[in-house]
């Protein structure tokens, strides 16, 4: 597996105090499309733009394409198509003069591709970005990602302000295109149902640091949910099972356990099967407690 | 290949650069049919003389409005490069970063200074070339006013016409540019300029005087010409050959408070440092290369700032 975007003991601290991100170590292998989860401030944002160069590390290092984004910034954008969460279009400028614009600054630039995708998407190459909704923005600024031809796609959330439809349409412009091309993408964002059908790899990031780093066959495969609480769970499943639990939307708080891939089809699975969206949920929750129990073990010693 | 990375600037910058060369245009146009008007109609003999020409053209009021509308119009020159510089300059990195669209250019391609210099050497070139305009047209209305005058060889109109203002524009444009690359905010980036474009006007007014004493004469009253020559300041000269300010003269010599009663020979004579009108080329090249530099570094800071800086 050659992995294309790599954080070691990455970490990245503002104004001196608040650590964004803190000990992270991940490897995005090549030719995969990766979903980016977690919660606001969880740092999606700081590692993606950290691997265009668009951050500073504070401490570890990062890998895009095999060149360090800190000392190579230049290099790195040239292996990257980024889509960040607003498109952040010239208002005054229609999708032709951004195509132009994106020419010129970007050798090998594929404006034909760029054309093509927008016409797709039945956008008018003469409209003024300024007169585009938020979905026909954000998929001007997915055209025009993919048309750089770069290895390496940064989604950073682009799916947050879009409607159910236009999220659809984003989504299978972005997979078709990748799968194509043979690219590797990473996308962050909040919606896991979208993420279930797009991408191959799921990373679950929260407080700072890695929580979950599989493939989502691997995420669906290893872990079940158990209506009640924990101890009830670790009855079940065992103490070391238990990942952690949150409430259900409504009636028996619910626990996400590990399980090994069942060994043959006689074995009979604890619980019930979980869904993406209760792998990554279960998973926060268990962050969350852990980073209680460190800041009250840490207070303890304080004091 | 450069034209249409060009065009797209200006288009991003469509507002500013519709003031800038509207202006710029109405401005050459008001002067060209003004100064035809002057000539074709005969006015011009009403400015030949320095004292006023009392004819029936002269006193007509399409002579009266042709003055006013010249003396109007070279008195808006000195405005012209820092409205220019500031609206031209400020917003160039400053509304990029701030609507987020210097993230999306810069994520397209892999050199910030090459995105710098698309979009900056386009805008800052109409700055200059709009202010050579509007100096060249400011030293054809003067020599409507003083056709006497000759303008190569005069301070008339010092710092107000010719390439000085493009140099100028030049100038405001680029610490706009600069300032607007560090706060990444227009609005701020606007009043700072125009704060920091005022302590920098001091502070090379003070210099520049200082050099510019250094190269004066010293011209009595009879040498000095009010029409060509650079007024820097009046001084005594007592018959042994000393020259003082008035303030060290009042310290030294309370005659020359006191006044010569015009009895005998003058004790003390008021004399005029100044630059001679012959050296206003020399004077005015040297001063814009002064600006030229300042405007140098500053972009060079502005592009330092781009290739540092971390977008919103």
């Amino acid at each position: 597996m050659t992995a294309v975007l790599e954080a070691h003991g990455f970490g990245k601290r503002y104004r001196r105090r608040t650590w964004a991100l803190r000990g992270v170590d991940l490897t995005v292998p090549a030719s995969s499309i990766t979903a980016l989860v977690g919660p606001n401030g969880s740092g999606k944002s700081t590692l993606i733009r950290s691997w265009i160069g668009f951050e500073r590390a504070t401490e570890g290092r990062l890998s895009t394409g095999g060149v360090d984004p800190q000392k190579d910034r230049g290099g790195a954008v040239a292996r990257v198509g980024y889509v960040p969460q607003t498109p952040s279009l010239y208002r005054d400028l229609s999708i032709t003069d951004h195509i132009e614009l994106a020419a010129s600054l970007r050798p090998g630039f594929d404006r034909a591709m760029a054309a093509h995708y927008v016409e797709r998407l039945s956008i008018p190459l003469r409209a003024r970005a300024g007169e585009l909704s938020g979905g026909e923005g954000a998929q001007v600024g997915l055209a025009l990602a993919l048309a750089t031809r770069a290895p390496i796609l940064l989604l950073d959330e682009p799916l947050a302000s879009l409607d159910p439809l236009a999220r659809r349409e984003f989504l299978h412009l972005m997979v078709e295109a990748v799968r194509a091309s043979g690219a590797t993408a990473l996308l962050s964002s909040h919606v896991i149902t979208d993420i279930e059908q797009a991408c191959d790899r799921l990373v679950v990031l929260g407080k700072g640091h890695t929580l979950l780093d599989l493939s989502v066959t691997e995420a669906l495969v290893h872990h079940r949910i158990i209506e009640g609480t924990a101890a009830e769970a670790a009855a079940i499943a065992g103490a070391d099972a238990v990942v952690g639990t949150f409430p259900a939307p409504a009636g028996e708080p619910l626990a996400l356990v590990r399980v090994p891939a069942l060994a043959d089809a006689t074995s009979e699975p604890i619980g019930r099967a979980a869904t993406l969206e209760e792998v990554v949920i279960g998973h926060l929750a268990a962050g969350r407690r852990r980073a209680a129990d460190a800041a009250a073990a840490s207070a303890e010693a304080a004091a | 290949m450069m034209l249409r990375p060009a065009l797209l600037s200006f288009r991003m910058q469509r507002f500013e650069t519709l003031i800038i060369v509207g202006a710029t245009l109405i401005s050459v146009a008001v002067s060209a049919v003004t100064i035809w008007l002057f000539s074709s109609g005969g006015y011009a003999d009403c400015f030949s003389s320095s004292g006023p020409v009392f004819s029936s053209l002269c006193q007509s009021s399409m002579a009266t409005w042709l003055d006013r509308l010249l003396r109007a119009s070279t008195s808006l020159v000195p405005i012209f490069p820092i409205v220019a510089g500031l609206l031209a300059g400020g917003p160039i990195v400053a509304r990029e970063l701030e609507t987020g669209t210097a993230r999306l250019a810069w994520s397209l391609g892999p050199s910030r200074l090459r995105w710098f210099a698309q979009r900056a050497v386009p805008i800052l070139a109409m700055a200059g070339l709009a202010g050579l305009a509007i100096g060249l047209t400011s030293g054809a209305l003067l020599h409507q006013l003083a056709p006497a005058t000759d303008l190569d060889q005069s301070f008339m109109g010092f710092r107000n016409r010719g390439p000085f203002v493009a140099v100028e524009a030049l100038g405001v444009a680029a610490v706009a540019l600069a300032i607007g690359a560090i706060l990444g905010r227009t609005i701020p980036t606007l009043v700072l300029t125009l704060i920091l474009v005022g302590a920098l006007s001091a502070a090379i007014d003070k210099v520049d005087r200082t050099l510019l004493l250094n190269d004066s004469v010293i011209a009595s009253g009879e040498t000095f010409s009010w029409d060509n020559d650079l007024y820097l300041e009046s001084r005594v000269k007592f018959p042994n050959g000393e020259v003082l300010t008035y303030e060290e003269a009042y310290q030294t010599h309370p005659e020359v408070q006191m006044g010569w009663d015009g009895n005998g020979p003058p004790p003390f004579e008021d004399v005029v440092v100044s630059i001679p009108g012959a050296r206003y080329h020399e004077i005015e090249l040297r001063e814009s290369v002064a600006v030229g530099a300042l405007a140098v570094v500053f972009v060079a800071l502005a592009a330092f700032a781009v290739a540092r800086r971390r977008p919103r």
